[in-house]
């Protein structure tokens, strides 16, 4: 009780107030940048932590962390440029409601389901903390394996109408992934003898190159100047709107949360990871499938609220066993240290009230989102007001330089040109761009885990279903693999003795 | 005066044949990025059971890229026609390419005289070519550049070179 009471004795610092308001706004406009993500957004702030005691520093990277992931989806449903790899699940799904001119809609869903995960996970982080980082530790690469196969089998959900297509799209983004040093070996793959591809092609030039370039190709090249002409941007009513879509579908909001915290505790499986999965199970469950891809709600309040759980779960390893779940967590970790905090079970004996507090500044920050993120909504409107045919070169001037600024290197402009491009042309041929980063995220995984898997076993493929987590996750992916299959064969043969009675 | 309609069946068929045709060059791109990549996948290290090496999942990739493509061009070969799938004029082809183009110009002129030059180049050119506003283009192409300096420059200290402008703007 008295650690409480000290906690909010820390809490009413007033440098660790201002610290929670101004890197609130700092998170919030970073993350809004296209081509800044949550993760240099903490990068950069590292430098100015130096100067801060333990709580202000650790609870503005927190309180930036939490506003950089919902300022993401800012440019991705206005611009179509997924701020982080999690908003790329439902980029297509909340740009489809900017067409139809319900922008101030999928915002208010995307800051809303973004409110409610956050403090869901926050309550998840106080209670069962080291419950769940018990079972997220228990994860050997052979369920990370299988946890990676069950993610890129949302490509087939993801993909639209065609699973060949999205296949196809997937294996271009796994491609990409393989791009670089090996994993094991530190072999150089597809370099081209460029030292700049040795760490690989960054998923943040490719993500905004296949969805940004595109868009801006298509309108340069319309004569409909201005691609939303027509497009109201009233954002009257539209807060109402989303409390009640959440209302309706919050079943979905609640497995979104309840999913996103459990993959977002796992180590390396990170939020991007827990919103591609969130949107493939809505999709799957929906009773309005038909719905998906034509800017329907469904899918955006699962899949948003399920990005920012993932946020907050990923502190669960971080916090009890010092093992990062998401690059930001990882740098969050080093600031740990810096300030003397070593995480572990150690830091809630030793460090009880500043965990407390740390505990309390995730809901504030949560709740901070609401006023921070209602405010740049309506700030976004003037941004639908201006005509395109002026936005869209400072567009590319801030596609530009986000994608330099991730490696302070131009061969990433390169990356952004040749990804675009490419995207152009996939979406010529109406093969989809989401299972191609969804490729590029998660072929690094299952490639690493299966390949340290098959050298702990020495070759031997049992090993897959010798543990019982990894024999359900296995039995699990290997059933929504083959289920289609096994189903076309059957409605096929169920066909036959019909047809031959008919002859 | 005729009454020209068109049926949605024909319309819709139309654009089966177009796709078709789009899938067919798809899949025959697909396929030769999967027979390329198997092919600069045999330069990486095979290694063993026991000890896989780094080639196997490019070489994977590239078995399913061109089983995968090859499906696709099939299923577009039975319904493509003569059609272009890309019904572009000369002048949206043209308009489409400065986007590209304006990139790697930034890449060109960026190595050359600097960001605040190429940035300019960039959003006022690009501007231009959209607007035929010169005025508001050259406008629109100082503010950006502002912008982008106190944001990224200023703000989150990412060293993006001055150039020409190096004894300006101190950096």
């Amino acid at each position: 009780m008295s650690a409480f009471v000290e906690a909010l004795g820390i809490l009413a610092d007033p440098v660790l107030i201002a610290a929670i308001l101004v890197s609130a706004a700092y998170g919030l406009v970073v993350g809004a940048i296209p081509g800044l993500s949550a993760t240099m957004a903490i990068a950069l702030m590292v430098p100015i932590t130096f100067f801060m005691d333990p709580a202000p520093a650790i609870g503005a990277v927190v309180t930036a962390s939490a506003m950089a992931v919902f300022a993401g989806d800012l440019p991705a449903t206005l611009l179509r440029i997924p701020g982080t790899p999690g908003s790329a699940a439902y980029t297509e799904e909340a740009y489809a409601m900017t067409r139809k001119g319900e922008a101030g809609r999928a915002l208010s869903i995307s800051l809303i389901g973004s409110v409610l995960g956050g403090l869901f996970g926050s309550a998840v982080l106080v209670l069962v903390a080291p419950f769940l980082a018990q079972f997220a530790l228990s994860f050997s690469s052979i369920e990370y394996f299988w946890l990676g196969c069950l993610g890129l089998s949302c490509a087939a959900v993801v993909a639209g109408d065609s699973r060949l297509k999205g296949f196809i799209s997937l294996l271009i983004g796994m491609f990409l992934a393989t791009i670089g040093l090996d994993v094991i070996a530190g072999q150089p793959r597809f370099t081209f003898g460029l030292v700049e591809f040795s760490g690989g092609i960054g998923i943040i030039p490719v993500m905004i190159g296949m969805f940004a370039i595109p868009e801006l190709i298509r309108g340069a090249t319309s004569r409909q100047t201005d691609r939303r002409d027509g497009v109201a941007v009233s954002f009257a009513g539209s807060f109402r709107q989303a409390l009640s879509d959440i209302w309706r579908y919050r079943i979905g909001a609640l497995r979104g949360m309840c999913s996103g915290t459990l993959v977002g505790a796992l180590p390396g499986a990170g939020a991007g990871t827990a919103a591609w999965i969130s949107m493939a199970i809505s999709r799957r469950l929906s009773r309005e499938p038909e719905k998906f891809g034509t800017g329907h709600p469904e899918g955006l309040i699962e899949a948003s609220a399920s990005n920012n759980s993932a946020m907050s779960g990923a502190w669960v390893p971080a916090l009890v066993f010092g093992i990062p779940g998401d690059p930001v967590t990882a740098i969050a970790i080093g600031v740990l240290f810096m300030k003397g905090m070593t995480p572990g079970p150690q830091v809630f004996i030793h460090s009880q009230a500043l965990i407390y507090a740390l505990f309390m500044i995730f809901f504030i920050a949560n709740l901070l989102m609401l006023a921070y993120g209602w405010a740049a909504i309506r700030a976004s409107g003037y941004i639908l007001r201006v005509p395109t045919r002026y936005i869209s070169p400072v567009i590319l001037l801030f596609c530009i330089v986000g994608a330099f600024a991730i490696n302070n290197s131009t061969l990433a402009i390169v990356v952004l040109v040749g990804a675009g491009l490419l995207g152009l042309a996939m979406e010529s041929a109406r093969i989809p761009i989401a299972p191609a980063i969804l490729g590029l995220v998660l072929g690094d995984v299952v490639e690493r885990n299966f390949l340290i898997s098959m050298m702990k076993s020495q070759g031997d493929l049992v090993v897959f279903f010798s543990r019982p987590l990894a024999a359900v996750l296995g039995a699990t992916t290997l059933t929504i693999w083959l289920a289609p299959v096994a189903w076309r064969f059957l409605r096929k043969l169920s066909k036959n003795p019909k047809d031959k009675a008919n002859a | 005066m005729t009454n020209c309609t068109v049926k949605p069946s024909s319309v819709s068929a139309r654009n089966d044949q177009t796709m078709g045709k789009a899938d067919l060059i798809a899949g025959v791109m697909a396929a030769l990025a999967g027979v390329a990549i198997l092919v600069g996948s045999t330069s990486i290290p095979q290694g063993s059971l026991g000890n896989l090496g780094p080639s196997l999942f490019p070489r994977l990739i590239g078995v399913g890229l061109a089983i995968a493509g090859g499906i696709l061009a099939i299923g577009g070969l039975r319904s493509a026609t003569a059609q272009n799938p890309f019904q572009l004029s000369r002048a949206d082809v043209a308009r489409g390419a400065a986007v590209p183009a304006a990139i790697l110009a930034y890449l060109a002129i960026y190595h050359m005289a600097g960001f605040p030059l190429a940035g300019f180049v960039v959003v006022s050119g690009l501007s231009l070519l959209l607007t035929r506003r010169l005025r508001a283009s050259i406008l629109l192409g100082v503010f950006s550049v502002a912008a982008i300096q106190i944001i990224f420059v200023m703000g989150l200290g990412v060293p993006l070179d001055a150039g020409l402008l190096q004894g300006v703007l101190g950096s």
